[in-house]
């Protein structure tokens, strides 16, 4: 019986030696580095709209492509948001960015912001919840810039 | 045969570990470097905003270009920087997201053309600290000539200086638009007024950085701005800039960073807000040309929105979101 019982829990972490944690490396690895490019193509979009002073359709379906190719399914939103000053009451001023509905042509002062937030789950995700029963949270990011 | 076994386990067992562990801290550093750079790219971008809703309007003909010509007002700064950093990290607009935001700013200088800002941290009515802006510091250096001590005041893109002494219990003061004229020759250079600045303003930073220390909180900077341009490529500082430097920041998830933004850009246009009465009599404001074709008239000109609001004038949203033609506005 104790024989067995070895023989199986050597089985067992052979497999999570072999296979699991091999996964776990390559998948955490690519996870952490599609972040980056993410990272980087959001940055390098934000650049160039607000050096150019416009967003194109082509500009939009470019950055879109290219978020999207790093094997996270990603929902994408641009938005533009114009800045404006009310007086209260008490004779405070309250600032406050609109989201404008034309999104093409950009102002300078205006804020180009982007958020990206995960649709579905990743094979690491996968993994984790599956051998350690861990939930981790959905990716998401903003980044805002102001138009130069 | 299970003694075999036993061990070749033990062994797995420690193997395991150790992959594991290994992982772990690779992740780890992923998502630290990760951390950071989204950290610097926010910092870089609510910099960038923070410099440019710092710099007001003097006339029609402000030349932005010009260091001389640029006028630098702290009022909007802090809540420009805030309000970028809580849109580069999805924070709501509130006060407390403020205060977590300057919980993390280690020191803060907002540079002119002639002195400096530093933001500064005090207690407010509540147990919360914030970050407010100190008066205007000029670049100031003492020399001594005859057993009297003269104090001279340079400005960052020009020759203009003052010197204030204190002559038999008076204090005397005297001014020039040039280091060649009398008071001044001999006592300023080019080369000296450099050193002046970078000397201040290192000094000012770093005692900032000691200051606005939380309690515990330790302090690992070393830092020193150049007098002119290192070989390995940090510039001096030559015009009106806004300068940043990150402590740790816990909603970045980032638990120490020693890093520093400088953001000196040349802002080559700022567009007016203009105010008028539209058709139904009501005070409204846009951007300049953003009216253009409209029927109404001009009635005043405002730095800002802000500035527009507290005149009275409120957001005409017909026009706000058209594009600015900037060949017809003055820059």
């Amino acid at each position: 019986m104790h024989g067995f019982l070895s023989r199986t829990a050597g089985l067992v972490l052979v497999f999570l030696l072999l296979v699991v944690a091999p996964l776990l490396d390559t998948y955490g690895v690519q996870e952490m580095e599609n972040r980056m490019e993410t990272l980087n193509d959001v940055s390098e979009f934000l650049d160039k709209v607000t050096d150019k002073g416009e967003i194109t359709e082509d500009d939009l379906n470019a950055f879109y492509l290219a978020v999207e190719s790093h094997g996270m399914m990603l929902d994408v939103r641009v938005e533009r948001l114009v800045k404006t000053a009310t007086l209260l009451d008490d004779g405070t001023v309250s600032t406050a960015y609109i989201m404008a509905d034309d999104r093409h042509s950009l102002n300078v002062g205006d804020i180009v912001k982007v958020e990206l937030r995960e649709m579905s789950t990743t094979p690491y995700k996968k993994l984790l919840n599956m051998f350690l029963r861990l939930e981790t949270r959905t990716y998401g990011l903003d980044m805002a810039k102001m138009v130069r | 045969m299970k003694t075999w076994f036993n061990l070749f386990n033990l062994l797995a067992l420690f193997t395991l570990f150790f992959v594991t562990d290994s992982l772990y801290r690779k992740l780890d550093l992923y998502e630290k470097e990760y951390n950071a750079k989204r950290l610097i790219c926010a910092v870089e971008y609510a910099a960038e905003k923070a410099f440019y809703d710092s710099i007001g309007t003097r006339s029609n003909q402000t030349d932005y270009i010009s260091p001389i010509q640029v006028v630098v007002d702290p009022g909007k700064t802090l809540e420009s920087f805030d309000v970028m950093m809580e849109l580069n990290y999805g924070l709501s607009q509130s006060e407390a997201s403020d205060i977590c935001i300057e919980d993390s700013i280690a020191g803060m200088s907002l540079i002119t053309n002639d002195g400096y800002y530093l933001a500064r941290l005090q207690k407010t009515g509540e147990d919360a600290m914030r970050l407010y802006w100190s008066p205007k510091y000029p670049y100031s250096y003492e020399k001594e000539e005859g057993g009297v001590v003269y104090t001279y005041g340079v400005t960052l893109a020009d020759e203009r200086w003052y010197r204030i002494w204190n002559k038999g219990g008076t204090l005397r003061f005297a001014k020039g638009d040039s280091y060649g004229d009398a008071g001044a020759a001999g006592a300023l250079s080019d080369s000296l007024r450099r050193q002046i600045i970078s000397q201040t303003l290192t000094d000012a930073v770093a005692l900032s950085i000691k200051e606005n220390a939380r309690s515990g909180q330790e302090i690992g900077y070393s830092f020193y701005i150049p007098s002119r341009q290192t070989l390995s490529g940090i510039n001096a500082v030559s015009s009106p800039s806004f300068l940043v430097v990150m402590n740790s920041a816990p909603y970045a998830g980032c638990d120490e960073t020693l890093d520093a933004a400088i953001t000196g850009i040349k802002v080559i246009r700022k567009v007016r807000t203009v105010g008028y009465v539209n058709e139904s009599g009501e005070r409204k404001y846009c951007y300049e040309t953003q009216q253009a074709g409209g029927t109404c008239d001009i009635v005043e000109y405002f730095s800002s929105p802000e500035a527009a609001a507290k005149a009275g004038y409120t957001a005409d949203y017909r026009f706000i979101f058209n594009k600015i033609i900037y060949e017809e506005t003055a820059y």
